[in-house]
């Protein structure tokens, strides 16, 4: 079908806003403005075109995110693209002057990159002279929230905020899975809620599904499951991809947090395998459940795991690269759906992303030589408890960007040499070269031309030998200029250690008595019910068997 | 700073005082060297005290006096909070928040959502108002008020050496008395369109400008009258609350028929359609995947082709069952047709259908089918087999309006509307939130005044009343309950006293103007908020919700004896208590 394959996507909690942000940045980022050269990416996907009431055309993301109360910094609720913020005049109140009392917040700072955003879009003159690189920002120490590095405005009916519960809050803390839950059976958010997607699902042609981002492991993995059954329930027959995140660090790190954490998983987990058509947990860290654990570690970055600003832009960076297999405009066109169903056959609704960032090539190799000469794995896994090394893999989709034709093979060589030679395509060579790397694997490789983007405000987390254009080199990159685009790679994967993440949470969890945690018998949560919810994650771990493979 | 004493060895201490030292102390020194100070002071608390310090030595102690001063600290605190906004003539709060958000309101309930409250009594307090709005939609400024009032007035005798339960003893005894009182006050009235504008006036004047107010009380009033069907329960929901940032608020109006929030997607399709039947349905008119698409489960790629285009027929032929019921009811007649669909239509369905001259909308809300059913009759349809022509319902006029790029669908002119739409316009967000939060409460105050059969007569009147009927009660109780109920009685003054301060007048002298008018007359007594005059509220048509009163009464009541009672508070392992 032409028009359409639309994708609505939901953020729920703090976390996965900040993967979100820097999502959106990243696609933004690789925005093609120069209309002789149409971008390979198809934006229409994921972004909707939209009017003001003045008549502006926007494009902005198809996208509703929840967040609690105090979490979005200088950023109005509904944005300022289709209302200006208004003065604060009392005079303006239809009521006597003198009863109005006027209550300010005090305002809060934006930081260096906001401001240049806002006057570089009030002055609407290219700041930027020809041939000069983008300026770079270090916003490390100024990142609060996740609005203090988003370059892209948001549609005002993307925003919630949560009153009832407040961002860092000691006393009152969002931080268990039927607080959620709860939340999500208030008719008024839910009336509200409901109705936003439902403005989005009618304004599509042809929707493919659901992006569901939502932190895992407080109080907005039971509103994003609430949400996810709502949405199985309304639209049974769209696809729903769904990311339950785990910060890479917690502020708080008693025995008792670090169990509810576990619970809200657990919880979240069983709804997850129950209303998704797939999911994939992602963790910065190794381990995840109780705590994160050891942070992953990437041969060519450096980055800061305790910083939500640079873990999050890494996870990003794989869910762009990972979702291009149906974002494309060119090539093999498949769906969401057919990337979900073919993962989760035999009730594997359970995947494990991966990613490679930089694509490491030096800066004149060619892609087949890189292969030829590679040591270690492909890619990092991003998922908790999981190891993509010597594991045995089922299925799995890869997705290779910035890897131009023009690099797949030297004229020079030798045409006998090398099998993979008589490849023609990116895509065939590393199709090639995942089946000679591991037995019996069905994989899904799609290869794309545009890198990933990541000049500011994605942070400057390459190391120094990574080069301006992400080539891998021995020298290092003069100082003071930023990576502007990297090669990447990245895959979902279904595969047999996926068994081995659940039957740990399981096995966490089973050491636990709920009766312990009173947070959760208080807000709803029953005894049976949470056995059943422990059977059916012993359940979905005996599908990773392989016994059953076919 | 208040004096507070001390009930157990009958000293002085100035809590806060103590407070503030006990803080300090415990940072700086170690758990032991605190005590010592607590001993010197307070002999018999000391071995209790130690030995929860022992067993948790990070958990922060109030007992009894002190307890009692930081729930009566904080139920003043959220009081002088909520005080200015009560009645007519309150100030109108504007919140703005860092990022330069708008809200302006002086609906307590709103107001109660905005606020952080950490202290755990006032969000006690706090939520028991949110509950009262919950059940009624009206009178949780009242609320905090009252529970405020009655705690200060309680903490008068306490500190003369009553116990706290003696007080709500009395308390007790007194709620009861309010309650037979309130039973005798209530007017029993038929439910005419004059009776429940006048209710719905009283609430709407308290929350808007007047002259907004009496816009939305008409338009309140007949919207609910609209969606009785009998003596069924009023199911509310069956008014359909949509905004459109447009023009001014007064502009404000009431639909009889339904309004969506969206339009059709087609180009071809009419804009306005006349004398037009009206096909509600849940049924998708999209091609999706079927269930199993991947291409495992097909030989070859001509099979998998096959089965797409089977499925498109099976879409097209819904489509087409639709269309020939349009062409046998509407051909050779001046009627039209229009579908309106829960699920999916998508672009080839629509061309189909516009080919026809159907008007269709896609993604209708789950809602709007029941309420197109009772809007212009017929029923939501599952399934498009069999459809005749009692299945329809029918409108005299369906049209659409475009803003920006927000769609609306009016579906106007039906026959018998059972289910109506209030179309709120207002030139910012921040007006259309106010009006809709002031819309709510209108028609809830409306659908209690049906419910209830009567109504209470408002301006302060019922206030004085109770006040008069308690401090006679007092004199046949016996004992030292009768302080209580005294107590009780001095603390329900609380509302037409912030009325008249609200309203600039002098609290003392309205009140005994007003208890002196209410001996004479012998029947309630209000205030006018305009003149500062007595006034008798049914002449100028004040009334309250009689369940709004009782479930002040009730609730106020516990929750302010349950406080009194409070001789410990404890928290483990958190931040100061006083926040």
């Amino acid at each position: 079908m032409a028009a359409g394959r639309e994708i609505v996507t939901l953020q729920f909690g703090c976390y996965s806003n900040f993967i979100g942000a820097h999502w959106w940045n990243l696609q933004e980022a690789g925005f093609e403005y120069n209309a002789d050269n149409p971008s390979e990416i198809n934006h229409d996907v994921l972004f909707r075109e939209g009017v003001t009431s003045k008549g502006h055309v926007t494009f902005t993301p198809r996208l509703l995110l929840v967040d609690l109360k105090g979490s979005l910094g200088h950023l109005r609720q509904e944005g300022d693209l289709y209302n200006h913020p208004e003065d604060v005049n009392p005079n303006k109140v239809q009521w006597p002057v003198e009863k109005v009392d006027v209550l300010c917040t005090p305002t809060v700072e934006k930081n260096e990159f906001i401001n240049d955003l806002e006057s570089e879009e009030n002055v609407m003159v290219n700041t930027e002279a020809p041939g000069s690189l983008p300026k770079v920002y270090n916003l490390d120490s100024v990142t609060n929230v996740w609005a203090d590095y988003l370059r892209t405005r948001y549609h005002p009916r993307t925003v919630s905020i949560i009153n009832e519960y407040e961002h860092n809050s000691d006393t009152k803390p969002f931080d268990v899975f039927n607080q959620g839950a709860n939340l999500w059976k208030t008719e008024q958010f839910q009336d509200d809620f409901t109705d936003r997607i439902r403005m989005y699902a009618e304004e599509c042609d042809n929707m493919q599904g659901f992006h569901i981002l939502l932190d895992g492991s407080d109080g907005f993995a039971g509103l994003g499951t609430s949400a996810l059954e709502y949405l199985e329930d309304e639209y049974s027959t769209k696809s729903k991809l769904v990311f339950p995140t785990i910060p890479s660090e917690f502020s708080n790190t008693t025995t008792f947090q670090d169990s509810v954490r576990l619970l809200n998983l657990a919880l979240g987990f069983h709804s997850l395998a129950e209303h998704s058509s797939l999911f994939v947990p992602l963790c910065m860290g190794s381990s995840g459940w109780r705590q994160p654990g050891v942070p992953r570690d990437f041969p060519h970055l450096r980055y800061n795991s305790s910083l939500a600003y640079h873990s999050s832009a890494v996870l990003a960076a794989a869910l762009d690269t990972a979702t291009l297999r149906y974002r494309l405009k060119t090539g093999m066109r498949t769906s969401l759906s057919e990337m979900t169903d073919s993962l989760s056959r035999l009730g594997r609704r359970v995947a494990v992303a991966s990613l490679g960032l930089p694509f490491a090539m030096e800066y004149d190799a060619y892609l087949l030589d890189t292969l030829e000469q590679w040591e270690g794995p492909l890619w990092q896994t991003l998922s908790p408890n999981c190891n993509l090394e010597n594991d045995r893999i089922w299925i799995q989709s890869v997705v290779l960007r910035g890897v131009p034709k023009l690099r797949l093979k030297s004229v020079q060589m030798q045409q006998d040499r090398n099998p993979a030679y008589t490849c023609t395509s990116v895509q065939e060579m590393l199709s090639l070269f995942l089946t000679c790397c591991s037995y019996a694997t069905a994989s899904h490789v799609t290869s794309a031309d545009s890198p990933c983007n990541v000049s500011s405000p994605f942070p400057q987390i390459f190391s120094e030998f990574v080069g301006l254009d992400g080539s891998v080199s021995t020298q290092k990159r003069p100082g003071n200029i930023g990576v502007y685009s990297v090669p990447a790679i990245a895959g979902l994967h279904s595969c047999r250690s996926v068994g081995d993440m659940l039957a740990a949470l399981n096995m966490e969890v089973r050491k636990l008595q709920l009766k312990r945690f009173h947070c959760f018998c208080n807000s709803g949560l029953e005894e049976d019910e949470y056995e059943e919810c422990l059977n059916h994650l012993a359940l979905l771990r005996e599908c990773y068997n392989e016994e059953f493979d076919v | 700073m208040n004096t507070y004493r001390c009930q157990s060895d009958q000293l002085c201490y100035d809590a806060e005082v103590i407070c503030a030292l006990y803080n300090q102390l415990r940072k700086s020194y170690p758990v032991a060297l605190v005590c010592i100070v607590w001993y010197r002071s307070l002999r018999k608390e000391i071995r209790k005290m130690s030995a929860i310090s022992l067993l948790n030595p990070k958990a922060e102690f109030a007992r009894a006096a002190q307890a009692l001063a930081i729930n009566i600290t904080a139920a003043k605190g959220i009081q002088d909070v909520m005080r200015t906004n009560l009645g007519p003539k309150g100030t109108m709060k504007m919140l703005v928040s860092g990022s330069g958000d708008i809200k302006i309101t002086k609906d307590g309930n709103v107001l109660l959502h905005e606020m952080q409250i950490q202290h755990p009594t006032a969000s006690l307090i706090a939520r028991a108002s949110t509950a009262q709005d919950d059940m009624t939609g009206d009178g949780t400024t009242s609320t905090v008020l009252v529970i405020g009032e009655l705690l200060k007035q309680a903490d008068l005798y306490i500190s003369e050496g009553l116990h706290p339960r003696i007080i709500t003893e009395g308390f007790d005894k007194a709620r009861a008395k309010t309650l037979e009182v309130l039973e005798k006050l209530k007017i029993k009235i038929e439910p005419t369109r004059e009776n429940l504008l006048d209710v719905a006036r009283t609430s709407l004047r308290t929350k808007i400008h007047p002259q907004l107010a009496d816009v939305l009380t008409d338009i309140c009033v007949d919207a609910v009258l609209a969606v009785r069907q009998g003596d069924k329960q009023i199911d509310l929901h069956m008014v359909e609350i949509i905004e459109m940032q447009h023009k001014t608020s007064t502009e404000t109006s009431l639909v009889r028929g339904l309004v969506l929030d969206h339009g059709s997607r087609h180009p071809d399709m009419p804009k306005r359609v006349e004398n037009a039947y009206i096909l509600t349905c849940n049924v998708s008119m999209e091609y999706e995947k079927s269930e199993v698409t991947a291409g495992f489960f097909y030989k070859s790629a001509e099979e998998r082709e096959k089965l797409v285009s089977s499925e498109r027929d099976f879409i097209e032929k819904r489509v087409q069952k639709v269309i020939d019921l349009k062409n046998k009811l509407c051909n050779n007649t001046d009627k039209r047709f229009v579908v309106i669909n829960q699920k999916g239509i998508d672009p080839m369905s629509l061309d189909m259908l516009a080919k026809e001259g159907i008007l269709a909308v896609r993604r209708a809300k789950r809602r709007n089918m029941e309420r197109l059913a009772l809007a212009c009759g017929g029923t939501a349809m599952n399934c498009v087999d069999d459809l005749t022509e009692e299945h329809l319902g029918f409108a005299g006029l369906v049209y659409e309006h475009v803003l920006g790029e927000s769609k609306y669908t009016f579906v106007e002119e039906c026959k018998f509307p059972q289910s109506v739409t209030i179309l709120i316009k207002g030139p910012n967000q921040h007006t259309l939130t106010q009006i809709k939060d002031a819309i709510r409460d209108g028609l809830r105050t409306v659908k209690n005044a049906i419910d209830d059969g009567c109504l209470v007569p408002g301006a302060g009147a019922f206030e004085v009343a109770v006040n008069q009927e308690l401090l006679q009660y007092k004199n046949e109780v016996r004992g030292k309950a009768r302080l209580g109920i005294q107590a009780y009685a001095e603390a329900f003054l609380v509302i037409p006293k912030t009325l008249a301060a609200n309203s600039g007048f002098d609290a003392q002298d309205t009140i005994v103007k007003l208890q002196e008018e209410a001996q004479l007359l012998g029947e309630p007594v209000g205030l006018d908020v305009n003149s500062g005059e007595a006034i008798r509220p049914a002449d100028v048509g004040i009334y309250d919700n009689y369940i709004v009163k009782k479930q002040i009464i009730n609730s106020c009541s516990v929750i302010a004896s349950n406080l009194l009672l409070v001789d410990e508070i404890m928290r483990a392992g958190m931040s100061s208590l006083k926040g």
